[in-house]
């Protein structure tokens, strides 16, 4: 009987994780370049009580077997990497990737970090970091005294200092085999897994990479709608499992009252 | 007497397996390509037992628009290569490793129609309708889909998988293989049901119970103690 109650908390413990997931996701519905997570189950180890084909007599055998299962438990929390909608800002220091890949940034650590929020800001020194303060990577610094500023599709960073165009950089986005390997470490940064494998930079629109827009950012993929649903199912489930424990548990209680 | 506590003892213990199996379906409820166990009282010559057995009902598809999840539309198992041997899931909740291997989310090698694992190593990886692993829009492979000639002699053994116990021969390519890309099939346990047999179960081994306990103090009880009177 003890099975039971494990069984069912193992159920009501994934759906907690399951809630947490989707708290996570609708708390950021409005973090620029956020990607859903999703979590996974798997059922747990099975309890072979009587394999079918046993034997039931010395010429018959069971057709069924009995198996008891030992719940669930929680496997990965998978990213769903679907395109965000555009979000027009007219500020020329947005960026938007438009397909896959992501923006390289130096990290404080010497680290390079993924991120596919394109928010950017000139630091005092004309170099563009992102929100965090974090510089691109490759670096582009802009001229001092810089009129117009333009990223094109391919990366090309141009400015104008005096009606005079230059280009000052190109823009590399990175791509990898497997994108959902990649590890979350907050502030919209991504780092390399052995899972995600290496790192393929690029020109954008080369290596698979999607071309960017200026003046543009890409909104969190979260769907509030589907949240929703996934919390009611999420709690429902949860209700289901916490009946099953009190079944087991008054059935516990019966069986202490057999005798008095 | 020892009979009549025999066969309660049987009672209870057959409905406390069978809430075992209703709640380990309800812990799956959210669980990928997870299939409903049902089980069932089984009398036998001198006592009853409890048997299990997996309802293959297709669970509801979901599209979920990721690039790497694929359903099965209709009958069949991914066949999947464990370091046990093959194995066979329905999950089709699926990512690429290090190497560029299509594998399950614990890492086990996902089998193509040839019976080998499936590199897909490059950056626009997908598996779209029918089972086609595409990588920058070219086919490399296609899943294998395999059905059984029984359900009986296919095993559990957690993570969404199952063993196949019987003849070698009894495992066959599906003919006509259909898949969804970008969409995953859920559980197909069903919270109605699995409460309703919740319930039952519940209420059967509450009946056994209190005979149980009738048979103790009223028959049992009274016997020893008004035979056992001497005066």
């Amino acid at each position: 009987m003890l099975r039971a109650l494990y069984t069912a908390a193992s159920g009501m413990q994934a759906q907690q994780i399951n809630i947490d997931t989707i708290a996570n996701n609708i708390a950021n519905v409005n973090t620029t370049g956020f990607k859903q997570g999703r979590a996974e189950f798997q059922d747990l180890l099975y309890q072979t009580i009587r394999p079918a084909g046993a034997a039931s007599s010395t010429s018959t055998t069971y057709p069924v077997g009995l198996q008891l299962g030992l719940g669930t438990r929680q496997v990965a929390t998978d990213r769903i990497f679907t395109q965000g909608d555009f979000r027009q800002t007219e500020n020329p220091f947005d960026l938007t990737i438009a397909g896959k890949g992501f923006f390289q940034v130096k990290l404080p650590s010497g680290e390079t970090g993924y991120t596919r929020d394109g928010s950017l800001h000139p630091s005092a020194d004309g170099i563009l970091v992102t929100s965090s303060g974090d510089p691109l990577e490759p670096q582009v610094t802009l001229p001092a005294n810089w009129d117009t500023f333009t990223i094109g599709k391919d990366g090309t960073v141009s400015a104008s200092v005096a009606g005079v165009n230059q280009t000052v950089g190109n823009l590399q986005l990175a791509n990898f085999a497997n994108p959902a390997g990649l590890e979350a470490v907050g502030g919209n940064l991504l780092k390399v897994t052995t899972a995600s494998g290496d790192a393929v930079t690029g020109a954008p629109g080369e290596n698979g990479t999607g071309q960017i827009f200026q003046g543009m950012l890409e909104n969190s993929n979260v769907s509030v709608v589907e949240e929703m649903v996934n919390m009611i199912i999420a709690q429902r489930a949860y209700e289901v499992n916490s009946r099953a424990v009190k079944a087991a548990d008054d059935m516990l209680s019966q069986i202490n009252n057999l005798t008095r | 007497m020892s009979d009549a506590f025999t066969a309660g003892y049987i009672g209870m213990d057959s409905r406390m397996k069978l809430i075992e199996i209703v709640t380990n379906n309800l812990a799956n409820l959210q669980t990928t390509g997870f299939k409903t166990d049902f089980g069932r009282l089984l009398e036998s010559e001198k006592s009853l037992t409890v048997g299990s057995n997996i309802d293959m009902a297709s669970g509801e598809i979901g599209y979920t628009g990721n690039d790497l999840d694929v359903a099965i539309d209709g009958p069949g198992f991914f066949a999947v290569q464990t370091p046990g041997g093959v194995r066979y899931t329905r999950n089709g909740s699926l990512s690429l490793n290090e190497s560029g291997d299509l594998v399950t989310k614990d890492g086990m090698k996902v089998l193509s129609t040839s019976g080998s694992p499936i590199n897909a190593r490059g950056l626009n990886v997908a598996i779209q309708d029918g089972g086609i692993v595409t990588v920058d829009g070219n086919e490399v492979a296609t899943l294998k889909l395999v059905s059984f000639r029984n359900n009986t002699d296919l095993q559990r053994e957690g993570a969404n998988r199952f063993v196949w116990t019987g003849a070698a021969d009894g495992v066959q390519d599906v003919e006509l293989p259909m898949m969804k890309g970008r969409a995953l099939e859920h559980s197909n346990v069903n919270p109605t049901m699995e409460m309703v047999r919740l319930m039952t179960a519940y209420r059967d081994f509450e009946s056994v119970q209190k005979s149980v306990r009738t048979i103790d103090s009223e028959m049992n009880g009274r016997l020893i103690q008004e035979l056992g009177r001497l005066t």
